[in-house]
């Protein structure tokens, strides 16, 4: 097939279901309804790391999870869910609006936790670094 | 050599793509069933596969070159004919179960070849998420011998193609079993469910490509289980829809193990060459230890098929 033609019909192909998705509603992220819900997904990842307690964002799309082998992260990855955990070189950055984490981990870089109030923000960067008592 | 020409299938067939996905798609959204589709997804899988066509495009050459090198050298010549070309699929399909069955046993290929298992879905744009680095892995080497019997390398490449498209549209939830004559020979939406589970019991299984027989005769079979769904993507999932990323984790990964300090040069080759999950400290998981696991946390589940005793 010749590149004239081919060229076009994989960028308008692709950039036509990727609209037409969006458009259908196709790009709503997950959001964790319940403990239940994080623990699940962690479990799924890593099933022989057992939660001790779970913090939720308020968004839902972010859990904190403080397991037997350290502090994790469950977040939502559009549809479906991801987990880290937070190794020692992750490092976490506040911003006006949440903190960024950025986990070392090349197949999951950088992360934004959507965090409005400072107070949150605050805890959640103290519940990493263990520095703040968990608030479940 | 002889000037025999064989159409580039897949490119031929990417309209069909196209409308196939749009096809699937209204189906799950009419039907509420039969599948999920998510766009950032969708996109990651459609940029993946554009990419492979591009590679194909710059590095095609390469391939064509190995083959029309051994071609000089080919012992027998099979000619053209139809019967010769259903010959050669059919061996060729071999070659790709085999093919396949190295890119999940060797981290050098699987380094390649995780790219397409990388989707937390199943649909027909997964069947597009295809690697970047394919000409790297060298596997185009695993078709040298049906050069040598006399089959055209314009003719072996024909044959992949159409084994490529064939495998596209069992990359579905829509369809859930074929006739049992199908789905006995041939490799069916089932089938290759089972291939895409992260599920320990569904690991390295059913590596067909056309006819799932190969996975019957050598062992790798494991039928799909109505009562354990299948779930889809890696083992550890990716935190990532960058197709950069996505294209190039694992030989990230590997290059970090093999340039740590405090291990030995044999240690450095398996890292390169042993199943994925292998580790000189036993810290991770290969497939097998994951099985065994399974098993010793769910005795129940013991001797099931892709499960040990």
């Amino acid at each position: 097939m010749p590149l004239s033609i081919l060229l076009p019909l994989v960028v308008f192909g692709i950039a036509g279901i990727a609209v037409l998705l969006h458009l259908m509603g196709k790009s709503r992220r997950l959001a964790f309804e319940t403990v239940a819900d994080v623990e699940r997904h962690w479990h799924n990842q890593y099933p022989k790391f057992w939660v001790e307690r779970v913090v939720m964002s308020k968004g839902g799309h972010h859990a904190l999870v403080d397991s037997n082998v350290g502090v994790g992260l469950v977040w939502s990855m559009g549809a479906d869910a991801a987990c880290r955990l937070l190794e020692n070189d992750a490092t976490v950055r506040e911003t006006e609006r949440g903190l960024t984490i950025a986990t070392g981990d090349y197949t999951a870089p950088t992360i934004f936790v959507a965090l409005p109030d400072q107070n949150d923000r605050r805890l959640w960067t103290g519940m990493i670094t263990g520095e703040a008592k968990w608030q479940t | 050599m002889a000037d025999v020409t064989f159409p580039d299938v897949v490119q031929l067939a990417v309209p069909l793509f196209v409308v196939a996905i749009l096809f699937e798609f209204a189906w799950i959204t009419i039907k509420r069933r039969g599948g999920r589709y998510e766009t950032r997804d969708a996109l990651t899988s459609l940029l993946m596969g554009a990419g492979n066509v591009a590679e194909g495009l710059l590095l095609g050459f390469v391939a064509y070159g190995v083959y029309t090198f051994f071609w000089q050298f080919r012992i027998f010549d099979m000619g053209t004919g139809v019967l010769v070309v259903a010959l050669c699929f059919v061996l060729d399909d071999l070659r790709y179960y085999w093919v396949h069955r190295i890119g999940h046993r060797c981290r050098w290929v699987w380094a390649s070849h995780v790219v397409h298992h990388s989707s937390q879905h199943y649909n027909l744009t997964t069947a597009l998420r295809q690697t970047w680095t394919g000409t790297i892995t060298l596997m185009m080497f695993m078709q040298v011998p049906l050069i040598l019997l006399g089959f055209h390398p314009a003719m072996v490449l024909f044959c992949g193609g159409l084994n490529l498209i064939y495998q596209f549209w069992i990359h579905t939830e829509a369809i859930d079993r074929m006739p049992r004559w199908f789905e006995a020979v041939m490799n069916t939406p089932s089938h290759h469910r089972v291939h895409h589970g992260r599920n320990a019991r569904y690991l390295d299984a059913n590596y067909a490509g056309t006819l799932i027989i190969w996975d019957k005769m050598f062992g790798s079979f494991v039928p799909e289980d109505a009562e354990e769904k299948v779930e889809y993507g890696l083992v550890r999932n990716l935190g990532t829809f960058n197709p950069l990323r996505v294209a190039t984790h694992e030989y990230v990964g590997m290059w970090s193990d093999v340039r740590q300090p405090g291990i030995s040069l044999s240690d450095r080759l398996r890292y390169l060459f042993a199943p994925p999950g292998w580790s000189h400290d036993g810290s991770r998981e290969t497939s097998e230890v994951i099985k065994a696991d399974h098993v010793a946390r769910h005795p129940k589940d013991a001797g099931k098929a892709g499960l040990p005793g």
